[in-house]
């Protein structure tokens, strides 16, 4: 059996050091996998949030050799290594980068899942509908790609501009803006767009598109983000000529 | 977040993909020599207050080989931050967002074409006698 060796940063803000673990490996070992083993045999007292175990829940994200992964659905093997000590694979993990760092390998989701609530995502409707809301294949391919993120939050830890603006709406909260938005049930755009379309939502997104690299979902935020700023502009140009902040006709 | 903390992560690369992170920290980085080298165009501009023939001598200075080596490094920045610029509008319209690895390599190639014919322009006119 092969082995590999996890550097943890462990500790809490205060005070931290990287620890490291040797690991048993087999084929298709996940990162996840190499953690319980951590917690189980060598030190009870390793931190960590998991629960899924199978790229749904979204808990187990972290970085990876400075990469935000879902750590779960991460294979030892396909992990290139950050180093080599005594010619055994070294890899790095640390806490999601861009959050409140609480200790060990978890953070803090709370201003991740604040951000996420204040762009509305759910679907607003003017009047209760009667019946079902029905929606064609080619409606809900608009959006369906959306729909599969998993609020890991990978892609903020990605992002440069939440790494170093704490205001900044983020990624995940403006992809399901736009999420929404392009959802033809929806009739509640204006009040999504008057909540993005601010200094501190899509107009700060500069398009490094890493959170699109790191969504293990694909769920590609980034073009996501661009398709609601022209949303926006639209908007803002409402806006300026029906001189209502709602930006509604 | 701490100033000394948002500064270090402003300049830290979160990805680690040329065509994300890594040209996303270089557009900024080559965005603020391009501002610095604005300031350094003034303050050789005002060189005029002082007279025609002050301002003559200046130039002699800055058309002499060294000046003109730093003067095609800057074209080289102003060419990567100019292409990757043009490639981020057009993304920030949601065009070639998925062919984001693409849309920057050809922009970098023409960035880098534009760069090698102006350096030889340059170099021929004024490190070459021309």
């Amino acid at each position: 059996m092969d082995k590999v060796i996890f550097k943890i940063k462990r500790g809490t803000p205060e005070e931290w050091q990287y620890v490291e673990y040797e690991v048993p490996v087999e084929k298709g070992t996940t990162i996840l996998d190499g953690l319980y083993y951590i917690r189980d045999n060598i030190d009870h007292t390793l931190s960590f949030r998991a629960s899924c175990r199978m790229e749904v829940c979204g808990s187990c994200a972290m970085m990876v050799n400075n990469f935000p992964r879902t750590t779960c659905s991460t294979q030892i093997e396909n992990v290139k290594p950050d180093g080599t000590k005594n010619g055994i694979k070294v890899i790095k993990l640390e806490p999601l980068s861009g959050y409140p760092w609480i200790r060990d390998l978890v953070v803090d989701f709370d201003d991740f899942f604040k951000k996420h609530e204040s762009v509305k995502p759910y679907i607003i409707r003017k009047e209760t509908p009667e019946g079902q809301l029905l929606q064609s294949p080619e409606q809900l391919a608009k959006f369906k790609q959306l729909t599969l993120c998993i609020k890991c939050g990978a892609c903020v830890a990605a992002c440069p501009i939440s790494n170093s603006d704490p205001l900044y709406l983020g990624p995940a909260a403006l992809a399901a803006a736009y999420r929404f938005n392009a959802d033809s049930r929806d009739e509640g755009k204006n009040k999504r767009l008057a909540v993005v379309s601010d200094p501190e939502g899509c107009w700060r997104c500069h398009f490094s598109a890493e959170c699109s690299e790191a969504c293990p979902k694909d769920v590609d935020p980034a073009s996501a983000i661009q398709k609601l700023k022209v949303q926006a502009a639209v908007f803002e140009f409402k806006r300026i000529f029906t001189g209502r902040k709602d930006g509604e006709k | 977040m701490g100033i000394k903390e948002a500064f270090k992560n402003w300049l830290s690369i979160k990805g680690r993909h040329i065509h994300g992170g890594i040209a996303y920290l270089f557009h900024r980085l080559t965005g603020l020599i391009i501002l610095l080298y604005l300031y350094v165009h003034f303050g050789a501009l005002s060189q005029l207050l002082n007279g025609g023939a002050s301002y003559k001598n200046f130039l002699t200075t800055v058309e002499s080989p060294p000046f003109v080596a730093l003067d095609i490094l800057l074209f080289f920045v102003i060419f990567y931050h100019g292409a990757n610029g043009i490639r981020l509008v057009f993304n920030e319209f949601g065009i070639g967002t998925k062919k984001n690895m693409l849309f920057f390599w050809v922009m970098m190639a023409l960035g880098l074409i534009g760069w090698i014919l102006l350096t030889y322009i340059v170099a021929t006119r004024f490190i070459g006698g021309g």
